[in-house]
């Protein structure tokens, strides 16, 4: 369905395009195919990490290991899984709410989502390749300081107990 | 030789999966399953969204964006940010390339970096499916620390990459 948008919006745009100035419109082409080849390599090591990593946890597995009771501990583990997997977020919230009724905690719940959605250490490679190390070293931190500030505040504010 | 180095990694992942599928050769088999069905979502999404900043690059007046989230834009480049993050949609690799587009466009680091943060917990499609599994406070408390974090560390962040390291990153950025 999205992507179904993103071609539309691109054959669109791409239509526009020639009649304005064929020329710039195939430097512009060339220069997407360019940047996907470019991206092939980051991509592959993506996708098998992707495939290994969903294949070997399954939903008891992780909510074991973040369970209500799992405390400090089982916060930690869940933010260093949403960090290393990559789950698309359409699948990651119906994943959250599910892990949650099999007896998953909230905190670890909110911890591993908003790790999910916003660290990369699979994908740091590629972003290393778009901003440099440290510019993504920085985010990367950054973003696990959001993600515990997001926890903490879901203690304080919802009640959950770590 | 240079190309293969560039495989590296993903050679050695493989090299885990070989040894997986020697242990278990089942979940190496689903393992595979999995990474093939996200190569096609991976592959689908890719191209249009490059095509689109592509073209995007030729047509959007370097202006504008400086106007509207260059170094002076002030509290307007925030709100562009937003509104550009929450109406994105796919994972956080497919904001990498509209950042290069932007910093390559003359937009300010600290507003291309709140965009990133921005693009990790409010896209709008995402935002549905969190407000109907997780309920209204859970996800507003969400969106609320996001946007005050993100905000202090889009200004860390621009002071930590002063000078020399911040032309770096608008160098890389302008190679993508």
């Amino acid at each position: 369905m999205e992507s179904g948008i993103f071609y539309a919006v691109a054959i669109l745009l791409l239509i526009f395009s020639i009649l304005k100035d064929r020329k710039k419109t195939k430097q512009a082409v060339m220069k997407s195919i360019k940047s996907l080849l470019g991206l092939l390599p980051q991509m592959s090591f993506i996708l098998i990490v992707i495939g290994l990593s969903l294949s070997m946890l399954s939903t008891e597995t992780i909510s074991e290991i973040i369970g209500e009771n799992s405390g400090i501990a089982g916060i930690a583990m869940a933010i260093a899984t949403g960090a290393v997997t990559l789950v698309p977020s359409v699948i990651a919230f119906p994943l959250g709410a599910t892990l949650l009724d099999q007896g998953a905690g909230l905190l670890q719940i909110a911890g591993f989502l908003a790790a999910l959605m916003g660290i990369g250490i699979v994908t740091f490679p590629m972003e290393k390749q778009f901003f440099g190390t440290e510019f993504a070293l920085y985010r990367n931190i950054g973003t696990l300081v959001m993600t515990i500030t997001f926890v903490l505040a879901i203690s304080v504010l919802m009640g959950g107990t770590a | 030789m240079k190309k293969i180095k560039k495989y590296t990694m993903s050679l050695m992942a493989l090299g885990a999966l070989l040894i997986l599928y020697y242990l278990k050769p089942e979940t190496a088999v689903s393992s595979m399953s999995i990474s093939l069905s996200s190569a096609g979502t991976m592959l689908k999404i890719l191209p249009p969204i490059l095509l689109i900043i592509n073209l995007l690059d030729i047509w959007i007046p370097k202006a504008i964006i400086i106007r509207h989230m260059g170094e002076n834009a002030g509290l307007k480049g925030y709100f562009w940010a937003i509104v550009l993050g929450t109406f994105g949609a796919g994972p956080l690799y497919a904001a990498f390339p509209i950042a290069a587009i932007l910093a390559n466009k003359g937009a300010r680091i600290s507003y291309i970096i709140f965009f990133l943060g921005v693009w990790t917990t409010t896209k709008l499609p995402i935002l549905m499916y969190e407000l109907n599994f997780f309920g209204l406070k859970f996800t507003a408390i969400h969106v609320i620390t996001g946007f005050i974090v993100f905000f202090i560390m889009s200004i860390l962040m621009e002071k930590f990459l002063k000078g020399k390291k911040l032309d770096l990153v608008y160098e890389k950025l302008s190679k993508m």
